[in-house]
């Protein structure tokens, strides 16, 4: 099973498209509510270079770190594969 | 034995298939589910549509207070679902009929491709760009089409919104929860909002928190320092050249139909690339039908969207019906 986390804020509606979809496929994750913990914002920052949400990252045991930028099911399915 | 969902999904025969699941296709699903035709919705990006990203709608009617557009969404979404409307998430890539069959084709990016007897085509539009200098470079990284999404990233930062009609406004306004310092810059000399949205922009502009630049246009986006990140905004003010410091912009310049797609269906679309229908709704293919934002004539309004999803359900029904 990987390890999600995402990076989303409360009114980000392609936030929720992505915890839809996860759900779809019977994962959990992590959430970090970057208006809720300015603090953290950088993190979201330094793994997706950008300054949006959602931002997904998805570990799986003995691979790589996949960021997935947006709601981009094609990206998420394979990131989870 | 196990389902072949792609496979059963390819062999089934729906009444309707939706191709975007913004609230006019999610109006017409509750209308259709309810009389009993299986209806499936394909959303390549937001359920709800851009209503869904939108921070607050107070002309929805039945919400005295308002509500958000995430909110409506989700009502929308939810109330579809209880008469059993199938929303699945893939992204449509070529509608064709065939005639033999009497059928419509939906093929989409994922693979599966679905059968139906009709389709509604509800892709609504998305945000137009500036298409300046700069504008793709730092998409996403200091300039935005989303305040709801990636406003929180401007906390106590100054930022630009590009526009003068609804969205902009409302946008800028839901912005000031995070920005210090707004600068609008609008194209001509008054803007297009709505008499009420002016309204309650002008407490803004007298704390100071938002300051309105008239007859002004952005020209280019620009980087610098060593870790080349966006820092300003080259703009035309009154006809002359100004570079705005800022830490991001965001742009609301009117919208375009999502009906790139529809590219060889036959389908008719006007000059702006809308979809001609004729009174039922119906397009120039029979069996497809349009409604919404997408649609040659929309008023982009959420409330005509559903008003419009209704009018198809019941045209399609009777078309179904005829058959």
């Amino acid at each position: 099973m990987p390890t999600i986390t995402m990076y989303t804020t409360q009114t980000c509606a392609s936030c929720q498209m992505v915890k839809k979809w996860l759900t779809m496929k019977d994962l959990k994750w992590e959430e970090v509510r970057i208006d809720q913990f300015p603090e953290r914002q950088q993190e979201a920052i330094d793994l997706s270079s950008s300054t949006t949400v959602p931002v997904t990252v998805i570990e799986k045991p003995g691979s790589m770190k996949s960021v997935v930028v947006g709601f981009k099911p094609a990206q998420l399915a394979e990131a989870i594969s | 034995m196990p389902e072949d969902k792609d496979a059963s999904q390819a062999s089934k025969v729906h009444d309707v298939v939706m191709v975007g699941a913004g609230p006019s296709s999610l109006a017409a699903a509750i209308y259709t589910t309810r009389e009993d035709l299986d209806t499936l919705l394909l959303e390549k990006a937001v359920i709800g549509g851009l209503a869904a990203i939108t921070d607050r709608v107070d002309n929805y009617p039945g919400f005295p207070e308002g509500l958000t557009g995430m909110e409506l969404a989700q009502g929308m979404e939810k109330q579809a679902e209880r008469f059993g409307a199938k929303i699945d998430f893939g992204t449509v890539t070529k509608l064709s009929r065939d005639k033999k069959l009497n059928l419509i084709r939906v093929q989409t990016e994922e693979g599966p491709e679905f059968s139906a007897k009709t389709v509604l085509i509800g892709t609504g539009s998305h945000y137009r760009q500036l298409d300046i200098p700069g504008e793709k470079e730092f998409y996403g990284r200091g300039i935005h089409f989303c305040a709801t999404c990636d406003g929180a990233f401007y906390r106590d930062k100054k930022l630009v919104v590009v526009g003068g009609g609804n969205s902009a406004i409302q946008e800028s306004i839901f912005l000031t929860r995070f920005a210090s310092e707004i600068e609008i810059l609008v194209r001509k000399d008054k803007l297009k909002a709505s008499e009420i949205l002016i309204e309650e922009l002008q407490g803004f502009i007298d704390s100071g928190k938002i300051k309105v630049r008239y007859n002004s246009t952005a020209e280019e986006f620009l980087g610098g320092g060593e870790d080349g990140k966006f820092n300003s905004v080259k703009a035309k003010v009154d006809g002359k050249e100004e570079v705005i410091k800022c830490d991001g912009v965001f742009v609301f310049i009117g919208l375009i139909p999502n009906t790139q797609f529809l590219k060889g269906s036959g389908v008719e679309l006007d000059e702006a690339g809308f979809v001609k229908t004729d009174l039922s709704l119906m397009t120039s293919v029979p069996g497809v039908f349009s409604s919404g934002d997408c649609r040659s004539g929309a008023t982009m309004q959420i409330a005509s969207a559903t008003g419009e999803g209704a009018t198809a359900a019941l045209m399609i029904r009777q078309y179904i019906e005829g058959k």
